[in-house]
């Protein structure tokens, strides 16, 4: 369904990013419902027979209601609206089918100002919705009740109007009502997915998901953590050439290129510290075949640094070290967490990595038995180098 | 026996909104057939067969209702119950000239009942359903030539148009309140979800990231003037176990998150014993390295408080720094620049149990905090650097 964008924008006066979603359906509905007010006011303005002046008066009070309820929306002064809207007409319709009499059938009018405000105000003011829901009903019944003379310009033809475009109103109302209801629960939903695929992408899957159901997140020992820990080479001199934000748009591509590395390898990303990038395999999903996924990606990695030295003909090349050991891992914290690691398996990776030169993956002996399809080259302290 | 009645079916329903939906319609059509069948024996007595004929058509109508309710045919119930007053108006019609009492006017509170029954998926279906009840009352009032006949009908005094008038006033009153509550339920539902998720989301980024996150935006690095960086490490720790250890930095992260959420300072990461935070990003502020030390004060202290007590060093530098989000996943609002490798050599050299700043951040605190000048260090090999230790808050703001 598309609307003319003006009158999208009428409807939607007063809404900005800010908005919250709670209030979003109240003031649309105000907006489209002051609108049409404002037409119909208008249209019996310039045709009405009755040559009453209360009516006329009662009329153009309409329009000034109406007119201040797109105001009080568009100066973000949303509950006043809602307020304004409730009220106002209610009474100036009220006011005018006593004035009238029930052979106007101005009293039918009030049949859909007694369902509206059910939809006006945000879920936690139901008592606003009440109030003037059974003030309009109860003036509904009254009016019946108390048998005021028919005014001496009123004729059939006018009961059987106002009967008739009540009808309308309450339709039009009700469907209106319902489906910016449902928008605005289908609109929280995706902020909700939104939220969550958010955090999913920030989180470990697996623990993301234990946050989200409102479970807490335990810290667990793992035994065979693989840890890598790449640094570049050479950045340190590279800062001192370039401006800080072209830096780290460089850092961005690298570390971009490392992301997608592990997450194909299933290779949890844990933190980039500066220049350097430390992920882990069989944390937080212990994998068999841990120690072969943190090499593969250590190789795939070297790689990726070297694909964004050709693009940017820059002098780059990482050191990487792969440990493994016992490690305990969980969410540390309340602000800013990540997946926190602890063990001395971290620490060894880093000692691999400075030990090494650029272009070069050391790993420990624990890590070489579990991966030995590979070939190795012994280096000091029981420590072996990889050639891919 | 009553709950179970009123509850069949709702395990059908895809939605705990729709769900109530069909608890209520269950509800209102089990007191139609009450209503309709409890009428009957005075109408035998009376010897109105017509009446009592009509009578029972309408609670056969009203059970089917009730069974394609409860066996998951929520839409065949809906449309049943919104078109019972229609179907009605339009047989009376048909059968009898006159309009008994303007019963019409229940066309208006029946022309709401399907944006209450209809499921949350055919909204489109409630308002054709809703338009059949208007466009009968509008094709009976409209089309009578005599339009005073309408106005006799429908508002002649009496007590049967008072007793219309207030059902029918009653039953808008009612309907409107009903549609409200399936709305809040529903939206109370998702609203709660989307709140958790929001929480979770600002735990994880700065509100201004976070927002920008939500809407898709990249949140490249950029350049901030002037802020504050803080490093702090543990240096003494009685755990030895890693599992033990992270416990321990568990319980002393979340005793500095508060300090930081405390102060406004904004904490951008933790690495196993180091976390870093900062002040003035990414919100601008005047006052960014007084409040860093303040806080860096208060870390000292909660650190030696808490439950299993560690020694923490910190260090500060202020200066400009780049601010952003780099990567695919797992990322994180972080900072970069020579600031920040310099604050991060501040809290290397430190003290255990103290707080050492750099003659950048001396120079902005030194008013407000006593610090005491340590004797030029080598950082790194390439800078001979003063620094300071702070002490405490000076008297006059003690």
């Amino acid at each position: 369904m598309t609307r003319p964008d003006g009158l999208q924008r009428l409807i939607d006066l007063g809404v900005t990013p800010e908005t919250p979603l709670a209030d979003l359906r109240g003031i649309k509905l105000t907006n489209a419902v002051s609108l049409i007010g404002i037409l119909a006011t208008s249209g019996w303005i310039t045709i009405s027979t009755i040559a009453d002046i209360n009516v006329l008066y009662a009329l153009a009070a309409s329009l000034v209601a109406f007119a201040a309820v797109l105001g009080l929306n568009a100066a973000g002064r949303y509950f006043a609206a809602q307020l304004t809207f409730a009220a106002v007409p209610l009474l100036i319709t009220a006011a005018q089918a006593f004035n009238l009499g029930l052979s106007a059938g101005i009293h039918f009018y009030l049949l859909p100002i007694a369902f509206v405000p059910f939809f006006l105000f945000s879920r936690d003011r139901v008592r606003f919705a009440l109030a003037s829901s059974s003030v309009a009903s109860a003036f509904f019944c009254a009016i019946a009740w108390t048998w005021s003379p028919a005014h001496p310009l009123v004729d059939s033809a006018l009961f059987s109007f106002s009967l008739a475009s009540s009808a309308v109103a309450i339709t039009v109302i009700g469907a209106y009502a319902r489906a910016l209801a449902l928008a605005s629960e289908a609109q929280m939903d995706q902020q909700r997915r939104d939220n969550q695929a958010l955090i999913r992408d920030v989180l470990p899957v697996r623990i993301a998901e234990r946050l989200l159901t409102g479970a807490s997140s335990a810290i667990e020992v793992y035994d065979d953590a693989v840890i890598l820990h790449a640094d570049i080479a050479g950045f340190t001199p590279l800062a001192e050439s370039m401006a800080p934000e072209e830096l780290v748009s460089l850092l961005d591509d690298l570390i971009s290129a490392f992301d997608e590395v592990c997450a194909r390898h299933c290779v949890e990303k844990l933190k980039t510290v500066g220049d350097a990038y430390i992920a882990a395999a069989g944390v937080p999903d212990r994998l068999p075949d841990a120690a072969e996924r943190a090499i593969t990606a250590a190789v795939d990695i070297l790689a990726a640094a070297r694909a964004v030295r050709e693009r940017r003909g820059l002098a780059l090349e990482l050191r990487v070290g792969v440990a493994c050991g016992t490690v305990a891992a969980g969410i540390v914290g309340k602000q800013r967490y990540s997946l926190e690691l602890c063990g001395e398996a971290l620490d060894r990776a880093e000692a691999l990595q400075q030990a090494g030169r650029p272009g070069v993956i050391l790993v420990d002996a624990r890590t070489r038995a579990r991966a030995n399809t590979r070939t190795f080259l012994a280096e000091a302290d029981d420590n072996f180098r990889l050639v891919p | 026996m009553l709950r179970r009645l009123l509850h069949a079916g709702t395990h059908y329903a895809g939605s705990v909104a729709d769900a109530q939906r069909v608890q209520i319609v269950n509800a209102v059509i089990l007191a139609a057939l009450a209503i309709t069948l409890g009428l009957q024996p005075a109408n035998l007595v009376v010897g109105d067969w017509s009446t009592t004929y009509n009578g029972f058509a309408a609670a056969g109508l009203f059970l089917a209702a009730y069974w394609l309710n409860a066996t998951g045919r929520a839409w065949g119930a809906a449309l049943i119950l919104s078109l019972v007053t229609p179907v009605a108006i339009v047989a009376q019609l048909c059968f009898e000239d006159a309009i008994k009492g303007g019963s019409q006017l229940f066309l208006l509170p029946a022309a709401l009942i399907p944006f209450l029954a209809f499921p949350s998926a055919s909204t489109r279906a409630a308002t054709l359903v809703s338009l059949v009840s208007t466009l009968v009352l509008i094709v009976d009032v409209l089309t009578r030539h005599n339009q005073a006949d309408v106005l006799a009908a429908l508002a002649e005094p009496g007590p049967r148009t008072e007793i219309v008038h207030a059902a029918v006033g009653l039953l808008t009153c009612l309907l409107g309140y009903f549609t409200w509550r399936l709305l809040r339920v529903s939206e109370a539902g998702v609203a709660r979800e989307q709140r958790h998720s929001e929480a979770l989301l600002l735990d994880l980024f700065p509100g201004s990231i976070a927002r920008r996150l939500q809407r898709r935006e990249r949140i490249s690095p950029e350049r901030h003037g002037d802020a504050s960086v803080l490093f702090c490490r543990v240096v003494e720790s009685a755990a030895a176990a890693p599992d033990l250890q992270l416990r321990v930095l568990s319980g002393l992260y979340a005793a500095l998150d508060d300090v930081c959420a405390r102060h406004g300072v904004e904490k951008i990461k933790t690495f196993v014993h180091s976390s870093m935070a900062a002040c003035g990003v990414p919100q601008a502020r005047p006052d960014h390295a007084e409040v860093l030390v303040s806080a860096a004060l208060e870390m000292l202290a909660v650190a030696g408080r808490s439950s299993s007590p560690v020694v923490i060093r910190i260090g500060v530098h202020s200066g400009p720094v780049v601010a952003g989000v780099i990567g695919r996943n797992r990322y994180t609002y972080d900072l970069w620049g020579d600031v920040v490798n310099t604050a991060q050599r501040m809290e290397a050299h430190g003290l255990a149990g103290a707080v050492q700043i750099s003659a950048v951040t001396f120079s902005k605190v030194n008013h407000r905090f006593r610090c005491e000048p340590r004797d030029p260090i080598q950082i790194k090999g390439k800078l001979v650097e003063r620094t300071w230790l702070v002490r405490g808050a000076s008297e006059e703001h003690a």
